[in-house]
């Protein structure tokens, strides 16, 4: 519980003190300076010791004094509030500058060079947000570096300008014409970019083998000009494979009918060997030299009889012919530069089994020049 | 009780001359507890003087504070070197 400080003033110290106690009033810690009397009382006694004080004609100063923990706690929580507005205050502050700048899509050498370029057109580490204009450096960059694609953008307070130097060239190019670029197979268009020419289709259409994706023919308002077409396109392909998975599957199996054969050999010489009177059979053959000085030999020769069987396939087999089925598959599209975007397997039943479609899915570039 | 007891048996006196009169537990160096006055009549840093049945009690040393004090009982820190009684004593 808090105490509080009473400053009394007055040369009776003595008489203040015994009226106080007189009361019943518990005094700690008295001390007095001249004619200054200093003590504390505690908080539910502090309106009887005002009283008395009134009574006595004596002005008092009375201040609660916190305990050692009060006073930490209350300190600490100020220093916490403060700090926390401070912090916000300078995040509010600093989060409208630009703090950082990233370039992608260039070597080491090229990023300094925009660096410098970017500087000189003021736009450096401690810029304003609200003073940049993404558009602007989109127009001076592509004006003043060979790039084909300059894409700048904020992203928290880091500027982040993401640049193509060039287009690859397609996988077959003939750059001695102006041709168009066509699909080199069925696909469902999953991405164009546009070098130069038009693009005849979009993003989500499927196209077949042959037609156009990007045409030479450029309307520049009402006049017609022929360009290169430059470009990329990426689409969805499929490549499958069917396999027959049977139902049934054939396996020897003992039936506990043994045979046993011994015959003398001498070396590589033995004399003739009874074959086995079963129809299907297992043979194993075992040797034993009985003689130390010559190469005399017993040959023990086992057959074991077996019958077929027909069983099920269990689905951990079924499994493995699918699983050899998507291998081939991408062991014969190895030349594909894609991605695997997924695979999946649809069934028919046929006589004595069935038949498993594996379809496998890619993503890859299918522009070609006619 | 059973302490009072014993030790008016031992001063042998009667156990209300122990609780009628004031009783001062020395510490010391440390200070001094004064139990049983009537008031206080003077305090410094050299010498407390409280008012006793008989009396007066004086609490004589260095730097000494009164740390406690309420309407029958007394804390005294500081270098207590002697206290002493003034006044009648009972028989």
């Amino acid at each position: 519980m808090s105490n509080f400080l009473v400053k009394v003033k007055g040369l009776n110290s003595q008489r203040t003190l015994n009226t106080l106690t007189q009361k019943g009033i518990r005094i700690k810690n008295s001390e007095r300076y001249g004619s200054e009397l200093f003590f504390e009382v505690g908080k539910k006694d502090i309106n009887k010791t005002k009283e008395c004080l009134d009574k006595l004609y004596l002005s008092a100063d009375i201040n609660e004094k916190k305990n050692g923990l009060e006073s930490i706690f209350s300190l600490w929580r100020f220093g916490l509030v403060l700090g926390i507005i401070l912090c916000v205050l300078i995040y509010c502050i600093l989060s409208s500058f630009i703090l950082k700048i990233e370039i992608s899509g260039v070597d080491q050498n090229q990023k300094k060079n925009i660096i410098f370029f970017l500087k000189e057109n003021d736009i450096t580490l401690g810029t304003k947000k609200s003073e940049l204009d993404l558009t602007e450096i989109e127009d001076i960059m592509m004006d003043n570096f060979e790039f084909s694609v300059v894409s700048p953008s904020i992203v928290g307070t880091s500027l982040v300008i993401k640049v193509k130097e060039e287009l690859s060239p397609p996988i077959y190019m003939d750059l001695t014409k102006k041709t168009p670029l066509i699909a080199s197979e069925d696909a469902l268009i999953t991405r164009i970019v546009c070098g130069s020419g038009t693009k005849i289709v979009s993003v989500g259409k499927s196209v077949k083998s042959g037609d156009v994706l990007i045409d030479c023919k450029k309307m520049v308002g009402e006049e017609e000009y022929y360009v290169q077409a430059v470009g990329e396109v990426y689409g969805k392909i499929w490549r499958q494979k069917e396999i027959f998975v049977p139902t049934t599957k054939e396996e020897y199996v003992p039936t506990g009918n043994v045979e046993k054969v011994r015959v003398i050999r001498f070396g590589n010489y033995s004399g003739a060997i009874k074959k086995s009177t079963f129809k299907n059979y297992k043979c194993t053959q075992t040797s034993i030299r009985i003689s130390d000085f010559l190469p005399i030999y017993v040959d023990e020769i086992t057959y074991v009889e077996q019958k077929i069987v027909q069983r099920e396939l269990t689905s951990e087999e079924e499994k493995t012919f699918i699983e050899n089925a998507k291998n081939m598959i991408f062991m014969q599209n190895q030349n594909l530069v894609g991605e695997l975007i997924g695979v999946w397997t649809t069934e028919r039943k046929v006589d004595g089994g069935k038949l498993i479609k594996v379809i496998a899915e890619f993503e890859t570039r299918i522009d070609v020049y006619k | 009780m059973a302490f009072f007891e014993l030790t008016a048996k031992k001063i042998k006196t009667k156990v209300q001359n122990i609780f009628n009169n004031c009783t001062v537990t020395f510490y010391l160096g440390q200070g001094a507890h004064v139990e049983g006055h009537n008031g206080l009549m003077s305090f410094s840093s050299d010498e407390i003087i409280f008012r006793n049945k008989n009396g007066v009690v004086k609490v004589v040393g260095n730097k000494l504070k009164l740390t406690e004090i309420s309407k029958t009982d007394a804390y005294v820190k500081g270098q207590v070197k002697s206290i002493c009684l003034e006044g009648e004593c009972d028989e």
